[in-house]
């Protein structure tokens, strides 16, 4: 990989309590992964291995415990979380749309800016994301689950960040859809240059769709390797269960 | 006041055997209730007659430091209070509830109070203290309800307030949608109170106007008076508690951390 880190995190360290009457467990620990500026990498690992929560430390919402995080080589800790954020942009796994309209959802990013999009920009982002302009004044709670998480794509779009980073974005969607969305990201993340970072549970997208696969396991990065390699020679057995998963049509991570 | 019927201290023994019903009921369908039923009985004895002997005092000596300590102490109990009947607890609610109660009541207090019904002097213990009990009583329920509120907000709401900071917005924009459902159910409590007042139940100042001899087409008056003075209080309570306390769910770095 040639590229330049557009992300890197050494030593990073997440702990969390169910109640303030709770002990503290480590989510994460002593976890280093980086991320090259333009490619596409997937995150897998087992259900409760923590992809949910290295999301949220790459989106900044998750506060860590240890460690840094260097962003273009300058530390995460040092830049304002608005800035921050701006350029790296999270969709969640259950899109939380904002309860008004879509318009209002594409237009809330840029008028923090004291910008806002004319109709035909509004209209080019949701064709983007493979929405037609009658669904700019539909309100929210009239979606499918498909078309809200594709008006959640565009919602953090709009920013044009420079990292997607994007948790599970079929697990709620039929095959087809789910199919349709994640070429979607493939195509909108080589379009626009983006670097995307993915928590996927397909195995086959895994292997075709991103550059790169960052197995996860006990809080760390267990294995991290080009997809083509992960797939057909995995470097451990763990990376074995979920390459052989593969082959016997995927199952449930 | 002229004629009132004395209660006695055996008519009061005589009311304390009315619980004795509630005790026979509670032990016929095993509520376990008896012993509750007991120290509420005792405790409002004790704390009613103890608050009795102290407003008279007051009330006797008269002298404005004594009832601003009775209505500062008021606001201590009823800030502790809406901090107590808290679902989650974090560091640095007393203080802002104290703030917010503080604020709301002697707004309320200084244009109820001093400007509408205007006894002389201002602080004249007959007037200021029910009526001062009232508001910082009603300001302490609205602040309570809403904080319980927001808090019930950022946790059901959790995933709209992180999709706005993902966005960008800064912990005041990404909480306004939580910050209006939480001032609005403050505010909904004494706004359905309002509208059924008179027709369900006589409000507990009223009633005691009228046993006190007063006639009713005036205790009406003040009880007009006291529902608009306290749909403010309680309006500005809840607004001042939330806007006091919806940072310190976030950490500096704008990151929503309680509720764990
Ligand atoms: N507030 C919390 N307190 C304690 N443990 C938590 C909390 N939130 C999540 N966890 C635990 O952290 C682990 C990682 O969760 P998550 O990041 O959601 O995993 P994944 O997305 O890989 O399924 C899980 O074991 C989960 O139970
Ligand atoms: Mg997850």
């Amino acid at each position: 990989m040639h590229h330049s880190k557009i992300l890197e995190l050494s030593g990073v360290g997440v702990r969390k309590r169910r109640s303030r009457e709770d002990e503290y467990s480590w989510i994460l620990r002593g976890l280093d992964l980086t991320v090259f500026a333009g490619e596409r990498l997937a995150l897998i690992g087992d259900s409760g291995s923590g992809k949910t929560t290295l999301l949220r430390v790459l989106a900044d919402l998750e506060p860590i415990r240890e460690g840094e995080i260097l962003f273009n080589n300058t530390p995460v800790r040092d830049l304002n979380p608005s800035d921050y954020r701006r350029k790296v942009g999270l969709v969640q796994q259950t899109p939380a749309l904002f309860d008004v309209d879509v318009e209002y959802n594409l237009q809330f990013a840029p008028k923090l800016e004291n910008k806002e999009f004319s109709r035909e920009e509004l209209i080019s982002l949701l064709a983007k994301v493979g929405l037609g302009e009658k669904l700019l004044g539909a309100k929210v709670e009239t979606l499918s689950v498909g078309q809200a998480m594709r008006v959640a794509i565009a919602r953090t779009l709009s920013m044009a960040p420079s990292v997607l980073l994007m948790d599970e974005p079929t697990s709620a969607l039929d095959p087809l859809s789910s199919h349709k969305i994640l070429e979607l990201v493939k195509n909108l993340s080589r379009e626009m240059a983006m670097t995307a970072v993915l928590v996927l549970h397909d195995m086959e997208f895994a292997k075709n769709g991103a550059d790169r696969v960052a197995l996860l396991h006990d809080g760390r990065i267990a294995a991290c390797t080009g997809s083509k390699e992960f797939f057909s020679n995995p470097p451990t057995d763990l990376a074995k269960r979920f390459a052989e998963g593969l082959s016997r049509g995927g199952f449930d991570a | 006041m002229h004629d009132v019927i004395h209660i006695s201290i055996w008519a009061l023994v005589g009311a304390a055997g009315m619980v004795v019903v509630a005790a026979i009921v509670s032990r016929i369908l095993r509520l376990r209730l008896e012993k509750d039923l007991l120290v509420a009985t005792l405790r409002a004895f004790v704390q009613l007659m103890v608050v009795g002997y102290i407003l008279d005092w007051i009330f006797d000596v008269n002298r404005w430091f004594l009832v601003s300590a009775w209505i500062i102490l008021m606001i201590g109990i009823a800030s502790y209070n809406a901090m107590r009947r808290q679902t989650a607890h974090f560091p640095g609610l007393l203080p802002r509830f104290g703030l917010a109660i503080i604020l709301s009541s002697a707004f309320s207090m200084a244009i109820g109070v001093g400007l509408i019904i205007h006894p002389s002097p201002f602080w004249n213990p007959q007037y200021l203290i029910p009526i001062g009990g009232m508001i910082i009583g009603n300001s302490m329920t609205a602040a309570a309800l809403s904080i319980n509120r927001l808090t019930s907000e950022m946790k059901t709401g959790r995933g709209a307030v992180e999709a706005a900071l993902s966005l960008g917005a800064s912990r005041h924009i990404a909480t306004l949608p939580a910050m209006r459902a939480s001032v609005k159910a403050g505010m909904l409590h004494i706004i359905t109170n309002t509208m059924v007042v008179g027709l369900v139940h006589l409000p507990g100042m009223m009633t005691g106007q009228i046993v006190g001899g007063v006639d009713p087409g005036e205790a009406v008056r003040y009880q007009i008076i006291i529902m608009y003075i306290l749909m403010t209080s309680n309006t500005l309570s809840a607004l001042t508690s939330v806007m006091l306390i919806r940072g310190l769910y976030f950490n500096k770095r704008d990151q929503l951390v309680i509720p764990e």
